[in-house]
């Protein structure tokens, strides 16, 4: 991922009060510029001087974009805060509780390149697996009460963006990222716990024998496993089970770090944050 | 008169740097007729904005239209649309943003169904010599480390 120091070296910095907040919605975009250009960098530029010199914007106006080759810029610049969080400026003047995506290029009439397609997909299982959106979900915005939870721009306002191409697309894009979900271990469809009714599951970890025990009530447990940030399960066969309710495993064979417990029952699936000293 | 000369120096010397922090330079053009374009052949005109450009952004009336109005710009043809990205309160249409492969200092204007004026932003997004010489610089100091190792 390419960091704002360095496609914006060179040009000024934007300075101005972030607005941070929690996003339901992640709009698609395409820049609708050339598809002959190549040299990604300069777009990036010419994007960020036209935001902020010709249309008076703080800063660029999506969080992040992406090259045709599958390059991921880093777009708004966030200060101290998260580049995923913080307010841009790129749906219809109603930017609020939104995340800003956009394709390099023009994709009213061509598909976009795998590359860049599959750094979409990336970058969308990585956003829905850290705030547990589902994909396949819809969460209201003022601009529209069903607005899908992996949007394009269109579905806000009048518009072309982000081309008949990739608009029909993000049935395959949700599909991906519902996937590749899947296979990182993360919860993103709607189960009991989003119903009310969360299980109780309590994790303890001893440092002295260097376990860690899992206890789980009112749930039906058919698979527990270890992942780690990226979202790769590192230990399923080697939890233990001490009775109905109770598993267990060691810890010393791991490195120190952030861990997910990852525990899927016949309904759904729940993880929970672990560290490793 | 040493003071005076001090004071003309720095005046020069705050307008060269602001000279060289320039990125976006506005110019507007009417139409059918301006001072600063030329006519070279049917209504297509030569825009030298004496300024180094990278990319071009145009803005007309919202009772305005970019139907039929494109740019010729290193052999290449390129139609004007409305940017949908912009919601636009301040009376005018933008266009989408035109990057262009190399940076140019002209190119012709066909302005289409574009009957009024029309403002041109010019946008130089390059690398300042300054980033440019740091990159030369870094560059050196891997090839002396490969060399070396």
């Amino acid at each position: 991922m390419i960091d704002q120091q360095i496609w914006r070296e060179g040009l000024p910095e934007p300075d101005y009060e972030r607005i941070i907040h929690n996003v339901r919605n992640i709009i698609i975009h395409h820049s609708a510029t050339s598809n002959d250009l190549t040299d990604y960098t300069n777009v990036v530029r010419n994007i960020y001087l036209s935001h902020t010199q010709v249309n008076g914007w703080s800063d660029i106006g999506y969080n992040y974009v992406i090259a045709q080759d599958g390059t991921i810029y880093k777009g708004r610049d966030p200060g101290i805060y998260e580049q995923d969080n913080v307010m841009g400026a790129h749906f219809c003047s109603s930017n609020s509780g939104t995340m800003g995506i956009c394709l390099l290029g023009n994709y009213v009439n061509i598909y976009p390149a795998q590359e860049s397609l599959y750094a979409l997909i990336n970058l969308l299982t990585w956003k829905t697996g850290k705030d547990s959106l589902n994909p396949y979900g819809t969460s209201s915005h003022p601009l529209n009460p069903d607005l899908n939870i992996i949007a394009g721009h269109r579905d806000g306002c009048s518009t072309l963006c982000p081309g008949d191409s990739i608009y029909e697309m993000l049935g395959f894009t949700r599909q991906e990222t519902s996937g590749k979900l899947k296979s990182c271990g993360y919860n993103y469809f709607s189960s009991i716990a989003s119903e009310g009714s969360l299980p109780e599951i309590q994790i303890y970890q001893c440092q002295a024998d260097k376990t860690v025990k899992i206890n789980i009530n009112d749930l039906y447990v058919t698979k527990i496993c270890l992942a780690d940030l990226q979202g790769r399960i590192i230990l399923s066969c080697n939890i233990h089970k001490l009775n109905n309710n109770q598993y267990y495993f060691y810890t010393d064979t791991l490195s120190p770090g952030i861990y997910f417990v990852v525990i899927i029952s016949d309904k759904s699936l729940f993880s929970e944050k672990i560290i490793v000293h | 008169m040493n003071k005076l000369k001090l004071i003309g120096f720095l005046i020069i010397f705050l307008f060269s740097t602001k000279g060289l922090c320039q990125y976006v330079k506005k110019m507007t053009l009417e139409i059918p007729y301006t001072k600063e374009i030329k006519a070279t052949a049917d209504s297509l005109y030569l825009v030298s904005p004496e300024f180094t450009m990278t990319g071009l952004v145009v803005k007309i009336d919202t009772s305005g239209s970019f139907l039929n109005s494109y740019i010729i710009a290193d052999n290449d043809t390129i139609y004007l649309n409305s940017d949908e990205h912009v919601t636009d309160t301040s009376g005018y249409k933008t266009s989408n943003l035109i990057v262009f492969k190399n940076k140019l200092s002209e190119f012709h204007f066909y302005p289409g169904n574009i009957k009024k004026e029309a403002e041109f932003s010019f946008i130089n997004a390059s690398p300042s010599k300054k980033v440019l010489k740091g990159k030369g610089e870094k560059k050196k100091c891997r090839l002396f480390r490969t060399r070396n190792d």
